[in-house]
C-alpha cells in the first residue's frame, strides 16, 4: 500500500515539476523583454480540466503577463477528483497555490477551515463584477460572503438522440412533461426501438437529478446545518420511480446502468448514448459541446421532467467553477488583478470561450455570442429557455456530502441488482449518512 | 539397482543459493568497525558514503512518513486544518460502524485466498512445460513474461475493461460457440470479481521464472533412476519435482501473498470498486477514504491494520513452512 501511494504521489509531483518548470520558462520569456525593474511577483494557479482548458487559460497567463510585466505566473492542472487529492496534501503541506479553482460541492469545507480570502473587500475597486450576472453570483456566495468568482454557469440538461426521437415518432420531448408522463414517453421509445435499446438511462444513482427531484418538493436536499433534508418517503419514492422504469424496460437494466463503471456515464465514446443504445442522457448542459463531437446525429437539449401540477421548478444555474484566492497567499493584491483579468480583459475572455460553461460578466456574453458554433448557439438557447424551470440553490453542499453521494449510488446499485429491497436500502442509507454527517473529519 | 548405486549425486552445495550466517562470521570479524588499519577504517568511511544516498532515502521517504503515519492514525486529520489527537477513534470504528470497511476486508481476503493458489498453480504448470527442450524456448519465456510487466499498468487496465465488457472479445468468443445474452463481466457484481483474479493470474510470469530457475537445479537423476524404475509422469511430478522446489513455493507464496493484499491498479481502473461494492478492494478504500473524504487519520490507520494483517500472514506461512518445506541438505 504505501509504495503504491508514495509512487503515485511521486510521479504526479515529478510530472508537475516538469509542467511546471517549462511555464516558468515561458513566463521567463514575457518578463525578460520588458525590461521592469524590481522584484518579481510569483503567482501559482491551479485548476481541474482538460488540456483544451489548459491550453486556453495559458493563453490568459501569458496575456496576463505582458501587460503586467511584474507577475510571473506558473500553473498545474489534473482531473477532477486527482485534483482534490494534490490540492489536499498540498495544503497539509503548507504548499497551497494563491490561486484555485473551487467547486461548490466543496467551497464550504474550505470556508470552514479558513483557507479562501473574503474577496468582498476587493470589489470594485480590483475585481469589477457591475455587468456579472446576479443569479450566478448569489448562487456562488456561502454565507453572502462572495470567497470565488464563478467562471461560468451551467443547467442540468437531458441530452437527446433526435434520430431516435424521431425514428420512434414520439416528437420532441414537452418541457412540462412530469416524471409519469416521461416514464410513458420514454416508455415509448423503448418500444419502438425494440430489444437492445432503451428510452433512457438509469438515473436511479445520478444524485444531480435526485436533487432536482427533491427540490421539485419545494426545499433543498440539505439543511442549513448540513444534515439531510428529505425524507425517507422522498427517496423511497425516487427509487421505486427508477426501479419500475428498470422493470418495464424503459431504462437500461441494472448491468448496464448503475453496474457499469463511471466512464461509461461521464466519458463520450464509452457512453450509451453515443452507441445510440439509449435516446436520453443526463449532464450539464456545457458538455453538449464535448458530446456533440463524438456523433453525427444532433443531439437534443431538454430540461428534466416535473413534478406534479403545483410543484416548485426544480433545476438551478449551477457554478461551473469558481476562481479563488487563497487564504495564505502572499500576493492578494495581484491574485485579485488576475481574477478581475480573467472574468472582464478581451483577451481573456476571447481565450477562454465557453469552454468553462457560460461567462458571468455581461460584457464577456456580448463579445462571445457572435463567435458561437451552432452547438453552442443551442446551449446558449438552452439556457434562456430553462430559466423559467429553475430557482437558484440556497443552501450549499455541506462538507461530507461528497460521502453522501457514494453511499446513494451504493444503495442504489445493491437495489438495482437486487441485494436489497428498496425499504432496507433507504434505512441503511440514512442511517450510513447521518453518521457520515455528523463525523467531524 | 546397481545403476542406482553407480548414480553420483551433485555436491548438495553447488546448487544450494543459501548462504548461513556461519559462512559469513569470519568475514564480518575481519571487517569490525573501528578495528583494523587505517586502510580499512578509511574503505569503511568511503563504503558508508556510497550507501549514504540509499540510506537518506531509506529514512526520508520510508522510515519518516511510516511514522508520520502512525501518529496520524490516532488522529484525526483532514488534511486542510491540522491533525486532533482522538487515541483509539479510528480503529474502534473501523471494525464497529463501518460497514464498507468489513465489505472491503471480506472482498480483500476472498481475493488473497483465490488468486494466489491460482496464480501459482499456473505459473508452476507453465513453468514446467516451458523447462522441457522445446525450440525457441527462450522467446516462449519472454512471451510470457510480458504480462508480468504489463500487467500492472493502466493501460491493461482499461484492455481488461474492454475484453470483459458487453462487446468485448470474451462474450463475442463465447456468442460463436452458441452461448448468447450474456451481460457485461465487469459489471455484474457476481463475476466483476472473477475478471480481477483472473487479471492477476495473467501475470504469472515472474514466479513462473523463479520456477524455472527450481527446476534446472532438480537433478535430472533423480529423475532419470525414478523413470527407469517406473514411476511415472505424474507420480515423479509430485514425488520429486514438487518436494524439491517446496522452497522455491515458499518463496513465491510470501511474495504473492504480500502484494495481492495490495492490490490496487486493476480496482481503481476496472471497476472502481464497483459494481455495488463488489471489488472494493482494501487498499482501493483506504484511497478513497484518505484522498477522496480527506480522512487522513482515518485512511493511516487502516494501513496500519492492513500492515499487521500482511505480517500475521507472512508468520502464518513462516511458522507451517517446516512442516511443507523440504530442503535438500536436511535444514529445516
Amino acid at each position: 500500500m504505501q509504495t503504491i501511494l508514495k509512487r503515485r504521489e511521486f510521479l504526479r509531483v515529478g510530472v508537475a515539476t516538469v509542467a511546471g518548470s517549462s511555464v516558468l520558462g515561458l513566463a521567463s520569456c514575457g518578463g525578460a523583454n520588458s525590461g521592469s525593474s524590481g522584484q518579481a511577483v510569483p503567482l501559482k494557479l491551479e485548476f481541474w480540466g482538460t488540456t483544451e482548458r489548459n491550453k486556453r487559460t495559458r493563453q490568459v497567463m501569458t496575456l496576463f503577463e505582458q501587460s503586467h510585466p511584474s507577475i510571473t505566473m506558473t500553473s498545474q492542472f489534473t482531473d477532477f477528483n486527482s485534483y482534490w487529492t494534490k490540492l489536499g496534501t498540498e495544503i497539509s503541506g503548507g504548499n497551497a497555490p494563491d490561486l484555485l479553482q473551487m467547486d461548490m460541492g466543496y467551497i464550504a469545507q474550505f470556508v470552514q477551515k479558513g483557507l479562501l480570502l473574503d474577496l468582498t473587500k476587493y470589489i470594485p475597486q480590483l475585481i469589477n463584477l457591475s455587468d456579472f450576472d446576479k443569479v450566478l453570483l448569489k448562487g456562488s456566495e456561502d454565507n453572502n460572503i462572495i470567497y470565488g468568482v464563478p467562471l461560468g454557469g451551467n443547467y442540468q440538461a437531458a441530452f437527446y438522440r433526435t434520430d431516435l426521437v424521431s425514428q420512434a415518432k414520439v416528437g420532441d420531448p414537452d418541457p412540462n412533461m412530469t416524471w409519469d408522463d416521461f416514464a410513458t414517453y420514454a416508455g415509448k421509445i423503448s418500444k419502438a426501438l425494440g430489444k437492445g435499446f432503451w428510452g433512457c438511462e438509469d438515473a436511479s444513482n445520478n444524485q444531480v437529478m435526485f436533487e432536482v427531484f427533491i427540490r421539485q418538493h419545494g426545499k433543498e436536499a440539505y439543511t442549513d446545518n448540513g444534515q439531510i433534508n428529505y425524507t425517507r418517503q422522498d427517496l423511497t419514492d425516487w427509487w421505486t420511480y427508477w426501479s419500475n422504469m428498470r422493470a418495464s424496460g424503459t431504462c437500461v437494466p441494472a448491468s448496464l446502468g448503475v453496474g457499469a463503471p463511471l466512464t461509461t456515464t461521464t466519458t463520450p465514446p464509452d457512453s450509451l448514448l453515443i452507441a445510440g443504445k439509449v435516446a436520453f442522457h443526463f449532464d450539464w448542459s456545457n458538455l453538449v459541446v464535448a458530446w456533440q463531437k463524438f456523433t453525427p446525429h444532433k443531439l437534443g437539449m431538454a430540461v428534466f421532467p416535473q413534478g406534479p401540477a403545483g410543484s416548485a421548478p426544480g433545476q438551478y444555474f449551477k457554478v461551473s467553477q469558481l476562481m479563488s484566492i487563497s487564504s495564505k497567499t502572499k500576493h492578494p493584491d495581484e491574485a485579485a488583478n488576475f481574477v478581475n483579468f480573467m472574468i472582464n480583459d478581451t483577451g481573456a475572455i476571447k481565450a477562454l470561450d465557453i469552454e468553462r460553461g457560460i461567462p458571468g460578466a455581461g460584457k464577456a456574453r456580448g463579445i462571445l455570442k457572435p463567435q458561437l458554433t451552432p452547438t453552442q448557439q443551442e446551449e446558449l438557447a438552452y439556457i434562456d429557455m430553462v430559466a423559467k424551470y429553475a430557482r437558484p440553490k440556497t443552501v450549499l453542499d455541506p462538507p461530507g456530502a461528497s460521502q453522501v453521494t457514494t453511499l446513494y449510488q451504493l444503495y442504489a446499485s445493491k437495489i438495482a441488482f437486487g441485494q436489497l429491497s428498496i425499504s432496507a436500502a433507504v434505512d441503511q442509507f440514512f442511517s450510513e449518512a447521518q453518521k457520515a454527517l455528523s463525523k467531524k473529519s | 539397482m546397481t545403476f542406482m548405486k553407480e548414480t553420483k549425486l551433485p555436491d548438495p552445495s553447488a546448487w544450494d543459493m543459501q548462504v548461513t550466517v556461519e559462512d559469513l562470521t569470519p568475514l564480518l570479524r575481519q571487517r569490525r568497525w573501528g578495528q583494523g588499519s587505517s586502510r580499512t577504517r578509511k574503505q569503511n568511511v568511503v563504503a558508508f558514503v556510497f550507501l549514504l544516498p540509499w540510506l537518506a532515502g531509506l529514512l526520508i521517504f520510508t522510515v519518516g512518513p511510516m511514522l508520520a503515519s502512525l501518529y496520524y492514525s490516532f488522529t484525526s486529520y483532514d488534511l486542510l486544518s491540522a491533525p486532533q489527537w482522538v487515541g483509539l477513534d479510528n480503529y474502534v470504528r473501523m471494525f464497529t460502524q463501518d460497514g464498507r470497511y468489513l465489505t472491503a476486508l471480506k472482498v480483500t481476503f476472498i481475493y488473497v485466498f483465490v488468486s494466489v493458489p491460482l496464480k501459482l498453480a499456473f505459473s508452476l504448470l507453465l513453468a514446467v512445460l516451458l523447462s522441457k527442450g522445446l525450440r525457441a524456448v527462450g522467446l516462449y519465456r519472454a512471451v510470457y513474461y510480458v504480462p508480468s510487466l504489463l500487467g500492472g499498468s493502466v493501460a491493461i487496465a482499461i484492455l481488461w475493461r474492454q475484453i470483459f465488457g458487453i462487446d468485448g472479445i470474451v462474450n463475442k468468443g463465447l456468442g460463436l460457440l452458441g452461448v448468447n445474452g450474456l451481460d457485461s463481466w465487469i459489471s455484474s457484481p457476481n463475476t466483476a470479481m472473477l475478471t480481477l483474479v483472473l487479471l492477476a493470474v495473467w501475470q504469472f510470469g515472474s514466479p513462473m521464472l523463479i520456477f524455472i530457475a527450481g527446476l534446472k537445479q532438480i537433478p535430472s537423476e533423480l529423475n532419470d533412476s525414478a523413470q527407469v524404475d517406473g514411476a511415472g509422469w505424474l507420480r515423479r511430478f509430485f514425488q520429486i519435482t514438487l518436494p524439491l522446489l517446496t522452497p522455491l513455493i515458499f518463496f513465491n507464496l510470501i511474495l504473492q501473498v504480500i502484494g495481492s493484499f495490495q492490490v490496487f491498479t486493476s480496482a481503481l481502473i476496472v471497476t472502481n470498486g464497483g459494481p455495488a461494492d463488489a471489488t472494493l478492494f482494501y487498499t482501493l478504500y483506504l484511497y478513497q477514504q484518505g484522498f477522496g473524504n480527506y480522512q487522513m487519520g482515518y485512511a493511516a490507520a487502516m494501513a496500519w491494520v492492513l500492515m499487521v494483517i500482511v505480517m500475521v500472514f507472512t508468520a502464518l506461512i513462516f511458522f507451517t513452512s517446516r512442516y511443507w518445506v523440504f530442503y535438500q541438505d536436511g535444514r529445516n
